[in-house]
């Protein structure tokens, strides 16, 4: 989920930004440190999207920065357990297939994908599962449920989210709307 | 130091902080002929100009 957060930090500046305006100097510094930084509770910082307070400058020995405590809003995303997501397939692999929610991507393994027993094809990089021949492939839109968050704080690309699809309303947008419309279909059937 | 607004080494802090943020390019405040960041402290301090000042705890 995405959230706005106002945030506290310390913004340095360094002295030949010190001309500069004050609020404009923060801002750069903020944005600096603070921007795809991952925190394991907050999650990854989206966007600073501007100071709120900026407190005291202080002066450190030996050290020609300024340094000022600072209030600011901030884009942050952190993926909620058990949080519904669509997102598109942009890797296949034998284990499975990767999911971009965004800042991040998701796993979605193949023991995950389907109740039914699920093959990899390697030639045309999709997995078809055995029975109603369902396949998924690069590009294709899912929507799949985040049952596993681990973030890394200091290898955010080693941060590993885990999806699954097992369960109605979840899975590759089509399979969806197939089963609506069968649905629909059946229940016309009945009332005639 | 009757009148005077800074001890002496709140004064030396004080020139020593600035002299090192114009030695790593911060704008000078002054018109001067001098080129060392030292020289160009000092003078600020002497014209009063330097946008810092001095947290204390307790009475001086």
């Amino acid at each position: 989920m995405y959230k706005r957060m106002k945030l506290e930090g310390v913004a340095e500046i360094e002295p030949d930004h010190l001309g500069d305006p004050l609020e404009e100097a923060v801002d750069r510094s903020l944005r600096e440190k603070y921007e795809a930084v991952v925190d394991k509770t907050l999650g990854i910082i989206v966007a600073v999207l501007g100071a709120d307070k900026i407190g005291e400058g202080h002066i450190l020995a030996g050290d020609g920065s300024i340094y000022y405590e600072v209030t600011f809003d901030a884009l942050v995303y952190r993926p909620e357990m058990q949080e519904i997501v669509e997102g598109e397939v942009v890797e296949i692999v034998k284990f499975g297939a990767f999911l971009s929610l965004g800042p991040f991507d998701g796993l979605l393994h193949v023991s995950q994908i389907t109740n039914e027993y699920i093959s990899y094809d390697e030639k045309n990089a999709r997995l078809i599962s055995k029975e109603s021949a369902k396949s998924l492939g690069e590009g294709d839109k899912v929507r799949a449920r985040v049952i596993a968050v681990s973030l890394n704080e200091k290898e955010p690309r080693e941060s590993k989210i885990g999806l699954t699809m097992r369960q109605t309303g979840l899975g590759r947008l089509e399979w969806l709307e197939g089963a609506q419309k069968a649905e629909a279909a059946g229940t016309e059937a009945e009332a005639k | 130091m009757k009148g005077e607004k800074y001890t002496r080494y709140e004064r030396a802090r004080i020139v020593g902080a600035r002299a090192l943020q114009i030695f790593m390019g911060a704008p000078v405040l002054i018109d001067s002929k001098n080129s060392d960041p030292l020289e160009i402290a000092l003078e600020e301090m002497k014209l009063g100009v330097i946008p810092i000042t001095v947290k204390r705890d307790g009475k001086r």
